[in-house]
């Protein structure tokens, strides 16, 4: 027969039930909470890395879209706004860029930072006026977390400015800093460009096919060692152009220089194809205008190149180097007092933008 | 039971990880395999096309290195074991093709070069070089001592000429201060001399550094006269010192950081002597000859005289021949289109020669020219208006790493159009971006799907010749066995002389070659010749000079396919024209043709004009 205390105890008390049941809800509650809490932070945190890789790739576009995606969670996420500002200003999207600083400004974060990313916006396509300061600190603190962004800049806006000791020396410290792949295809393109400008060869094709062998899906780094090559090596370069059109059919500078591949092994017929073929559009492309100069002179079409060449001038009254075919046209043509004139301005040209003159405007890679 | 169970388990993991290791290996693998494979195919794909080819068909183009037979064992030299790196070492030596016992086979001097003696290893000497009998059959013999070319004198060139008109070819070296004539005479016994007539001829005023020379008629008197390039003013109290490029130590300096020596003019006095006419007919103060060609390119007969200058503007001289008889050499290269490249830069040049390159009946000249930049072929459009045509024609196929000398356009297969030899190699002893030895190149002029005339390099499917690099200087041609075919001869530095047999297959029946000769031995540099066929005519000059630093033969050489020629034409300096009917082919395949035995033509001829 059972106790009195037994049974009691086999019965259960309902307050004490209610009690525990809402312990464990709230545990629950509470579990669920910290997996969402937890879970969020690690999504943000997924992104940001996502969004950091995707700038080591130079893809700035996904860059910004994954610091957009963190900061639909976490509005004030200081390190996502910078994300998405240094990928609009890298990818020369100055007026994005300029909101993304704003609302860093508005969010808290640093203002000094918001000054260097204006100036190395202003840097990085060539206005130098304020990159001395920064090229101390790059020198000063080669190993600073802003150096790698310093030295792109650098060597970016050096090359565009013609800066090229400048640009030789910002883009070697950014080798130096050991960047991501993408990054070290920019940085020989760089070194690649200012050996070129000082006629140094080798170094030139050295840097060019470093670039190609690091990306070689890039159709930046085959036409510019195509470009490097189009006289030295034709075959070598109808190669490369030929690679870049296969990556990107259309491309009008690949078309240009495989015309000029096939001009210099001979194949006169096939380089006017090619150049025939290159839709001209409105706008006159002088590039193209010169090819077709120089392929006409080749063709002993010694009054047809002069008009083309002329063009070609007319477009980029800036180039040195067509003022220099303009004179050598000129001077075939027997008119031998308006070919020095052209020639003259041509010296002066490249006098202004190197500093020394070649007499043929040679300098173009 | 428990061990049973941990006994499969250790089992299946085993066997789970061996197929992870296969596959992991099998991947790691495959690639690789693919790409040997896919490379392996690539190459042998290369190498057995062009071996198929080689093996089907017979090459047009081929030549042989029969040194080893000719029995021609000599290396000329330049010096540089002493270590100087002077610029002195830089230049090599050259090689003339002669007749020189009127036997009527070619035989062969080597310039020999010098090198640097005394306690300092500062005493610039050398050596006249070799001078080999062709024996026939391909053996030659050295009568160097038996002629008496022995003689210490640091040489380069060797330029052949019978400047006193004795039916002899003489013959003239440069080098370092100067240059040394040689009166080619039979004595006595019958044998040959060499005598040395250079201070009775005057000639010993010359003391610069002589490079290139030509012979030619420039006043008209029927005597040829003389060109001599001069290089730079160096000796060793002016040597600077020119960094090594890219490491320590210095290289051979560039012409540039040494002053001129400007070239002379010696006109022939018809008495053995000879008058230094440089200031009197115009010649230019500056330029660094190492090539100088004599031809014809304005058709009036006269030849002019082209420079090719290392570091300056290329020269073309005009001869005007004025009523009162005086001459003077108008300089014409900058508003003709020969002293520049394409770029309008003036170029480091060093070998010339000329030929019709494109059935036009003009001769374009041709330029070898250093690293960095474009051999230069200048088409000839008439009217004394030349175009710089080196792309169009695809010999920047080359590319821009050689640096070019001895050269020379040869009909190599026999097709009627003038091929294009070139021997490179460098002058700097640690060169960027190139190498110090370098290869030979043979172009062969084809004909494009449009029509034009384009060089191909052939220089890979023309014979084991062209595989080894070497330091090409030196580059002269001929016929050394009397087949019809041109045999080439190399003088390489510090390297064995070659003698390349030519071994296109072709029947002599199809090949021609005209020696002119003047009434009373008259010079004739300037005559043109041209092979009528029904379809095309083949034009050659008679030029003097050309290469680099060496002598072609003589006689001009025609080839063809198909039918024979219905005429041969000769315009002889002065203008006069003559024509024979059906040249055939005479035993040793060499036609002579005798200035006013052949039937006159009434050819109005318009100076300077072209055709």
């Amino acid at each position: 027969m059972p106790t009195k205390a037994g049974s009691q105890a086999a019965v259960p008390i309902p307050s004490q039930g209610r009690s525990r049941r809402w312990k464990r809800w709230v545990i629950v509650g509470l579990v669920l909470l910290g997996v969402g809490w937890g879970g969020r932070s690690g999504w943000t945190w997924w992104q940001m890395q996502q969004g950091e890789q995707a700038a080591d790739r130079r893809d700035f576009a996904e860059a910004q879209r994954r610091a957009e995606a963190v900061l639909v969670w976490r509005p004030g996420n200081l390190d996502a706004i910078l994300l998405a500002a240094r990928s609009a200003r890298r990818a020369h999207d100055s007026a994005q860029a300029r909101q993304w600083l704003e609302r860093y400004v508005a969010a808290g974060g640093d203002r000094s930072l918001l000054m260097e990313e204006r100036d190395l916006a202003r840097i990085q396509v060539g206005e130098l006026d304020r990159a001395g300061p920064y090229l101390q600190r790059l020198q000063r603190e080669p190993n600073a977390p802003s150096a790698r962004y310093l030295a792109e800049a650098l060597s970016l806006g050096a090359i565009q400015a013609g800066r090229i000791d400048l640009a030789t020396l910002a883009a070697q410290k950014w080798l130096d800093l050991a960047p991501s792949t993408a990054d070290r295809v920019e940085a020989h393109l760089v070194l690649g460009l200012a050996a070129a400008q000082r006629l140094q060869r080798e170094v030139t094709l050295e840097h060019f096919r470093q670039a190609v062998t690091l990306a070689p899906d890039d159709p930046r780094t085959h036409l510019r060692l195509g470009q490097a090559v189009v006289d030295d090596a034709p075959q070598e370069a109808v190669r490369c152009f030929e690679t870049v059109l296969r990556l990107q059919p259309q491309h009008r500078d690949a078309q240009i220089g495989l015309a000029r591949a096939r001009r210099n092994l001979g194949e006169l017929e096939a380089a006017a194809q090619i150049l025939e073929q290159i839709p001209t559009g409105d706008t006159p492309v002088p590039e193209l205008l010169l090819e077709r100069g120089m392929l006409a002179q080749d063709q002993r079409q010694l009054a047809e190149a002069e008009s083309w060449i002329r063009q070609a001038v007319a477009a980029a009254p800036q180039r040195h180097d067509y003022h220099y075919a303009l004179a050598q046209i000129l001077r075939q043509l027997g008119k031998t007092d308006e070919a020095e004139q052209v020639r003259q301005r041509a010296a002066a040209l490249e006098q202004k933008r190197f500093g020394t003159a070649t007499t043929s405007g040679e300098r173009q890679p | 039971m428990k061990r049973v169970r941990l006994g499969v388990l250790l089992l299946m993991l085993s066997v789970a990880g061996l197929a992870v290791w296969w596959a992991s290996t099998s991947q790691r693998v495959a690639p690789d395999a693919h790409t040997n494979s896919d490379s392996a195919s690539v190459v042998h794909g290369v190498d057995a096309t062009v071996a198929s080819s080689a093996s089907a068909d017979i090459s047009p183009l081929e030549f042989e290195d029969v040194t080893s037979r000719t029995g021609i064992r000599f290396s000329s030299r330049n010096g540089e074991e002493a270590e100087h790196y002077s610029i002195l070492e830089s230049l090599g030596s050259g090689v003339a093709l002669f007749d020189f016992d009127n036997d009527g086979r070619l035989d062969i001097f080597v310039a020999g070069g010098g090198w640097f003696a005394g306690p300092t290893h500062q005493t610039i000497t050398g050596q006249y070089g070799k001078l080999y009998r062709n024996l026939g059959d391909w053996k030659f013999v050295d009568v160097t001592a038996e002629v008496g070319l022995v003689g210490d004198f640091y040489t380069h060139g060797a330029f052949v000429c019978d400047f006193d008109r004795d039916g002899d070819a003489d013959l003239l070296l440069t080098g370092y201060t100067g240059v040394r004539l040689f009166r080619n005479d039979t004595q006595a016994d019958g044998r040959r001399r060499f005598v040395d007539v250079t201070a009775r001829s005057g000639l010993s005023s010359h003391r610069a550094w002589a490079t290139a020379a030509a012979w030619g008629d420039l006043d008209g008197d029927g005597w040829p006269d003389l060109y001599v390039c001069n290089y730079v003013d160096w000796s060793w109290t002016n040597d600077p010192f020119c960094p090594r490029a890219g490491g320590m130590g210095r290289d051979v300096c560039p012409p540039q950081r040494l002053p001129p020596l400007p070239d002379r003019v010696y006109r022939n006095q018809g008495d053995g002597t000879f008058i230094d006419c440089s200031e009197t007919w115009g010649l230019r103060q500056d330029g660094k000859g190492l090539g100088v060609l004599m031809i014809d390119v304005d058709d009036d007969t006269i030849p002019e005289i082209y420079v090719a200058n290392d570091g300056g503007d290329n020269f073309l001289y005009r001869v005007r021949r004025q009523a009162n008889g005086a001459i003077r050499l108008e300089e014409i290269g900058l508003s003709t289109g020969v002293a520049l490249d394409d770029r309008g830069i003036y170029n480091g040049s060093m070998g010339v020669d000329a030929a019709d390159v494109d059935g036009s009946g003009r001769p374009s000249l041709w330029v070898t020219n250093f690293q960095n930049e474009t051999h230069a072929l200048y088409l000839n459009l008439g009217q004394l208006r030349f175009l710089h045509q080196t792309r169009a024609f695809g010999i920047l196929a080359l590319g821009q790493n050689l640096v070019g000398f001895g050269t020379a356009f040869l009909d190599a297969d026999g097709d009627g159009w003038e091929d294009l030899l070139i021997a490179h190699g460098h002058v700097l002893r640690y060169p960027q971006g190139s190498s110090l030895a370098q290869q030979m190149v043979l172009l062969r002029n084809e004909a494009t799907s449009g029509g034009r005339r384009r060089f191909v390099d052939w220089s890979q499917r023309a014979g084991a010749v062209f595989a080894p690099r070497q330091r090409g200087r030196g580059l002269a041609i001929g016929d050394l066995d009397q087949d019809g075919r041109v045999d080439v001869v190399l003088n390489p530095v510090n390297e064995p002389v070659q003698v390349w047999r030519n071994l296109r297959p072709t029947s002599t029946a199809n090949t021609l070659g005209v020696l002119l000769q003047g009434q009373d031995r008259r010079c004739l540099v300037g005559a043109k010749v041209e092979l009528q066929f029904t379809d095309r005519v083949q034009t050659r000059w008679v030029k003097s000079g050309a290469s680099y630093l060496s002598s072609n033969e003589e006689c001009l050489r025609f080839a063809w396919h198909g039918a024979d020629p219905q005429a041969i034409r000769v315009t002889w300096p002065g203008g006069r024209i003559e024509r024979w009917a059906s040249p055939r082919s005479p035993a040793g395949g060499v036609l002579r043709l005798h200035e006013g035995s052949g039937e006159a033509v009434e050819a109005p001829h318009t100076l300077n004009g072209g055709r």
